[in-house]
């Protein structure tokens, strides 16, 4: 009897699991369609312990496979261009840095952010695990990734994804417990 | 058989007695070195503080491997070996905090001169800092700027990622190959001290658990760097060559004794005399020097085979004796012993002079166990000798027809001289001068693979050469490094440590530059802790996590520091105090130099052995002599020109041996062929036995010991051959 209920229990798993995998796949091919597109961004940062979160807002700009440029208007003009791996950040128009992808962890910490802007889950793949995986009311999605390397670990404890045939919102729960909310809006292609 | 005879037996006893007692109890503690750089002589330039870098980069060991659960499992099986003293690879939790926490601690002797630069402009960096709070990745938390609010860590993190060969990377040491894959590495410490055998032990397990990961990891990569490496497989081929070509040959002396004489006892007698002799040659070393090299070792457990001849001079002359007593024919013997001994001693002898303890130790072995043997045969073989039963061996029908041929066939002897001088020509056209190193130690090909592979990740070389720095005290060190530095020398064993003065500039920006960000950060709710930035000496940093890399860089003798500063950049204008350290290339100098030097000494050497011939047998028949060493040393230069091996150090010893051994050949041919014996009979035993005992040598795996074992061989060959010239040369028709 305990056997067969095992059994039960052993192939519904399965076939959940089999779900979660069909939809997984659905909204990455969804996603990588995506291509390139300019929206606007708000981001919250919760440092630990602090209620009030330190704002920001600005425009991203992707352009499929060859560069992301995040452009924070306020509550100072900061651009991260994120091109073939390396990275330059302006702060107040001042060229402040400039990380070559030859340094690992900079390179893998610029994969990671330019996967999550543009949408490229598959770019994630070698950095993070989905934890979990739900389809919401509104026909959306909502998924967390744990990391898997070290560097990542380090980094994050969690990563969470909300969207439907893009991606909406990313929250960042970040090692040391502070916590960045980024949501995307006005979407459009370019 | 007098009382005196048997008084000097007795003595001999008693003396031989206490060689094998002092050896039973010197021997188990004897340190036989495998080291090819001890058996060379002192460097120049402070030799004690460069003997102790060496021991200390001797005892460390790189592990590379592209497969981090392949590392893992390879490396957490060497914590457990007893010989490991110390490993770094993975860094804990615990290492990580430590080590950011040191960081921070000593950012104003660490910071890049790019950050100094940008703390000097306080708003700026203030703007940075906030910027990096906003960052939509990687921004740094809260509690990380309460710890470091200018976020100097980060900054000394990315410079030295940037930089160093060596980066941390998922929490492990590691470096990247040309193809950009990333090798994690490990770091290995042996403890101090290990003898031959735990250092054997320690490469067999380590192998074993190398073979172990790589069955479970068919795609790893695994390689491996340590001089231990090198001494274990040069230890384990010394050994090798010795048993092997020691019992090859004991087995084929026995096999000619047996063939030749037909009877058991001569071999014994042999034996006798080459124990005897053995067993001098060791006690001396062992008491002059206090231990014995690998290599001279293999050469001298084949030199002693050399002692039989003076069993088979005896023997022979026994047996062809006309009237007389055992003791009558070494009487008349006595004076041929005794003279090939001392022509022995001045050829070996010659040896003393040489630079390197390596072959210092032959020329003792050779000196006191040819002569301990030689006095073997003098003292006790006419007792042993009583009722001895022996025939004409089967190399007398040879002997007979070469005397013959030396005397009846002068034509032909003309044609054989215009062959090998048609030979000579040949060979001493293909005759290379090479001092290199290499063809005392090569190598096993996988080591040095493994070598070049973490050579090209860490940008190092390993062929021990680089500066020595001295300095009174640590400020004046870092003060050479910078000034190292600014001329372009480039190490990764500079530490990235600033001279005092710098540093206090450094201290005077950051102080500056934290006031602003400090008001920055607290409109932002931020409220870092006060900190107190200072310099750092070069003693506290190699003391903290950070100098864990450098210290064996660094050394602390009779009051000064030095420092080992490993490149391959070769400067002539270097500072005060700075040392250019090649010790390869310069023991290659004083091999050249010694080479020239010692075939000078040859010429001498061959004058003088001829002045004691000439006093014996007189100047026409020292002539003689002088051409057919002569042409025993052509010989040994041929056959090393046509084997494509090298003439250097060690085949110019060689030569002075074929001097030492050939002329015993003319003092006994031109000797014995007065008394009517048969004397190239003995002579062809003789020369049998030395080419079964140093023509073995051939087989080495070293090319030194080739090199030595074929010109000696040649050499020795063509003596014998040439001998029966000084019948030709003083028209005797015995």
């Amino acid at each position: 009897m305990l056997k067969r209920r095992k059994l039960i229990c052993a192939a519904a798993l399965y076939t959940a699991l089999n779900a979660v995998a069909a939809d997984l796949s659905t909204v990455r091919k969804n996603l990588l369609s995506a291509g390139s597109f300019r929206c606007t961004f708000e981001q919250r940062r919760y440092l630990k312990g602090q209620t009030v979160p330190l704002e920001s807002v600005g425009t991203l700009k992707v352009r499929q496979n060859s560069s992301v440029l995040w452009h924070q208007t306020d509550p100072f003009d900061q651009k991260i261009f994120i091109s073939g791996g390396s990275i330059r950040i302006e702060v107040e128009g001042d060229p402040v840095e400039e990380i070559s992808s030859e340094n690992e962890a900079a390179g893998d910490i610029v994969k990671v952010l330019a996967s999550l802007v543009s949408g490229d889950l598959k770019g994630l793949d070698e950095t993070f695990e989905t934890k979990s995986f739900e389809e919401t009311a509104d026909g959306g999605w909502r998924m967390n990734l744990c990391p898997k390397t070290e560097l990542m670990k380090r980094i994050f404890r969690e990563i969470g994804l909300r969207g439907s045939r893009t991606i909406e919102a990313v929250v960042l729960f970040e090692s040391a417990g502070d916590r960045t909310e980024i949501e995307f809006s006005d979407r459009e292609r370019i | 058989m007098t009382a005196g005879n048997r008084l000097a037996a007795a003595i001999w006893a008693f003396i031989t007695v206490l060689l094998i007692v002092f050896l039973g109890i010197r021997l188990p503690y004897t340190h036989v070195s495998s080291d090819i750089l001890e058996l060379l002589p002192q460097t120049r330039v402070l030799p004690q503080v460069q003997k102790a870098f060496l021991e200390r980069l001797d005892t460390r060991i790189i592990i590379a491997s592209n497969d981090i659960t392949a590392f893992d499992e390879m490396v957490g099986g060497l914590g457990g070996l007893p010989a490991v003293e110390n490993i770094r690879g993975r860094l804990t939790n615990e290492q990580k905090k430590e080590y950011l926490r040191d960081i921070v601690r000593y950012a104003p002797a660490i910071l890049s001169d790019a950050a100094i630069r940008s703390l000097s402009a306080p708003e700026s960096y203030a703007r940075k800092v906030v910027a990096q709070i906003y960052s939509p990745i990687g921004a740094p938390g809260k509690a990380e700027l309460e710890a470091d609010p200018l976020l100097l860590a980060r900054s000394v993190l990315k410079s030295r990622q940037m930089q160093d060969t060596v980066f941390e990377s998922d929490g492990y040491l590691s470096a990247r190959d040309e193809q950009g894959t990333v090798w994690a590495l490990a770091f290995i410490t042996l403890k101090n001290g290990l003898t031959n055998e735990e250092k054997a032990d320690f490469v067999s397990q380590f192998r074993s658990l190398e073979s172990a990961t790589k069955k479970s990891y068919p795609d790893a990569l695994i390689c491996t760097q340590g001089s231990v490496f090198y001494a274990v497989a040069a230890a384990d081929s010394a050994r090798a060559d010795i048993t092997l070509l020691g019992s090859v040959s004991l087995v084929l002396l026995i096999g000619l004794f047996a063939w030749t004489f037909g009877s058991v006892r001569p071999i014994l007698l042999c034996m006798l005399s080459a124990s005897v002799g053995t067993v001098a040659g060791l006690a001396s070393c062992l008491y002059v020097f206090g231990g014995i090299y690998g290599v001279t070792l293999v050469m001298c457990v084949s030199l002693i085979g050399l002692s039989t001849d003076y069993t088979t001079y005896y023997l022979m002359s026994l047996r062809d004796r006309l009237s007389g007593t055992a003791w009558d024919v070494m009487e008349a013997l006595r004076p041929s012993l005794m003279h090939a001994v001392l022509t022995t001693v001045i050829a070996y002898g010659l040896m003393f002079i040489a630079p390197f303890p390596g072959l210092r130790q032959l020329a003792l072995f050779a000196v006191t166990g040819l002569s301990a043997a030689c006095l073997t045969t003098i003292f006790w073989f006419p007792m042993l000798v009583s009722g001895i039963r022996m025939k004409r061996t089967p190399l007398a029908v040879f002997a007979r027809g070469y005397q013959d041929f030396w005397q009846n066939k002068r034509k032909y002897i003309m044609v054989v001289f215009l062959v090998f001088t048609a030979c000579t020509a040949v060979g001493l056209n293909r005759l290379q001068i090479n001092d290199s190193l290499l063809a005392l130690q090569e190598p096993p090909q996988l080591l040095a693979a493994d070598e070049a592979k973490i050579a090209t990740l860490l940008g190092q070389n390993f062929t021990q050469s680089g500066l020595l720095v001295d300095a009174k005290d640590e400020e004046q060190l870092i003060q050479i490094f910078e000034e190292l530095k600014k001329q372009g020398i480039s190490s990764d064993a500079f530490p990235p440590l600033r001279s005092v003065a710098v540093q206090q500039s450094a201290v005077q920006h950051i102080h500056t530059a934290e006031d602003v960000v400090r008001a920055k950060l607290q409109k932002l709710g931020i409220h870092a802790g006060e900190f107190k930035y200072s310099s750092v000496g070069l003693k506290d940093y190699l003391a903290s996590s950070l100098g864990e890399a450098y210290r064996p860089m660094f050394l602390e003798y009779e009051g000064r520091i030095y420092a080992w500063i490993p490149t391959n950049e070769v400067r002539n204008d270097l500072p005060a105090n700075v040392y250019l350290v090649d010790r390869r290339g310069e023991i290659e100098h004083v091999m050249q130099s010694y080479r020239v030097r010692i075939m000078e000494l040859l010429c001498a050497a061959l004058v003088l052995v001829l002045i004691s011939f000439a006093c014996r047998f007189g100047w026409k028949s020292a002539v003689g002599a002088g051409l057919c060493l002569g042409f025993a040393a052509t010989a040994s230069l041929t056959a090393l020109g046509f084997a494509g091996l090298p003439l250097n150090l060690f085949a110019v010893f060689a030569m002075i041996l074929v001097l030492g051994i050939g002329i015993d050949y003319i003092v006994f041919f031109t000797d014995l062929s007065t008394k009517k014996v048969n004397a190239l009979e003995a002579m062809a035993i003789a020369v049998a036995s030395s080419l079964i005992s140093l023509g073995i040598l051939i087989f080495s795996r070293t090319d030194a010991v080739q090199g030595f074992g074929l010109a000696l061989s040649a050499g020795v060959a063509a003596a014998f051959c040439i001998a029966p010239f000084m019948l030709w040369w003083s028209h005797d028709k015995h």
